[in-house]
């Protein structure tokens, strides 16, 4: 399977895969009133794509400029089902910016449920 | 040759804001944070009163942002009949106003964790946790909703 990257309005997933990860760089905006119409469906291949290829996925969030709160939904399932699914997944976040930290340090209670999933601040 | 786009109408509504609020001078002066913590808290109060206004398309809302007394204050005004937004409003906003702000965020975070309902419903939450803003609102008998949020500005060092 091939993930490509993604871009929907104002956001732009771009994925980099080497022989152990999948890299999504996200940049942009996310303002959809649902972005998990795109995002769930694109997550589940990503997921499926990990699985099969026995890849870790990184997340770095460091450049995106701002999600709403809608983006929240999408970004809990795609760590709930990496935890389940046994894939190691990382999100990063610019450490620097004070409203990224704070919505990350939140994400980091739940990505802690499981040993698969970690945030990081970089 | 046809061509179909589906055209969320906020969109244009924040890009103006997003704008404003980037090229405010007095904004701009307190550094990044804050402009990103005012830029959350407009749109997050704004996406709210769309969502939740009555109508088909959304009865207008408006939208106040000013700076006076060394304060930002962003208000949006809409309007709604549905008795049970109104008081799903008011116990979070009792909830935010009288407990800790990264309780309630992370316990929503579990509760979409373990309960998908599809919904976030963490904008007011965002903007008293991520934002630093404080919230209060009108919420009257009246089919009217006052939601207000303030910050005050850090004194030039």
């Amino acid at each position: 399977m091939e993930i490509k990257s993604l871009k929907v309005e104002d956001l732009e997933i771009i994925v980099q895969r080497d022989s152990t990860t999948l890299r999504l760089e996200w940049t942009g905006s996310i303002h959809s009133s649902d972005p998990g119409d795109y995002l769930d469906p694109y997550f589940d291949l990503l997921i499926d794509t990990a699985a099969q290829d026995r890849l870790a996925i990184v997340c770095d969030f460091s450049r995106l400029e701002y999600m709403n709160s809608s983006s929240i939904p999408p970004l809990i399932h795609l760590l709930r089902e990496c935890g389940d699914r046994e894939i190691k997944a990382e999100f990063r976040y610019d450490a620097a910016r004070k409203v990224q930290t704070a919505s990350f340090r939140a994400l980091d209670v739940i990505a802690r449920k499981s040993r698969f999933t970690t945030v990081k601040g970089v | 040759m046809s061509f179909t786009l589906k055209i969320e109408p906020e969109w244009n509504i924040i890009k103006k804001i997003k704008e404003f609020i980037n090229s405010d001078p007095q904004i701009r002066a307190q550094g990044d944070d804050f402009r990103e913590a005012t830029l959350l808290t407009a749109i997050e109060l704004v996406e709210n009163g769309l969502k939740y206004s009555e109508g088909e398309p959304p009865a207008p809302i408006t939208f106040n942002f000013d700076v006076i007394d060394n304060a930002v204050t962003i208000e949006v005004r809409n309007s709604t009949t549905n008795e049970k937004h109104k008081r799903a409003l008011s116990d979070t906003l009792k909830k935010i106003t009288t407990g800790n702000p990264f309780d309630l965020y992370v316990e929503r975070l579990e509760q979409i964790r373990d309960n998908p309902d599809g919904h976030s419903r963490m904008g007011l939450v965002r903007i008293a946790y991520e934002g630093e803003f404080q919230l209060d609102s009108e919420l009257t008998d009246s089919d009217r909703i006052v939601i207000r949020a303030r910050r005050s500005l850090v004194p030039a060092g």
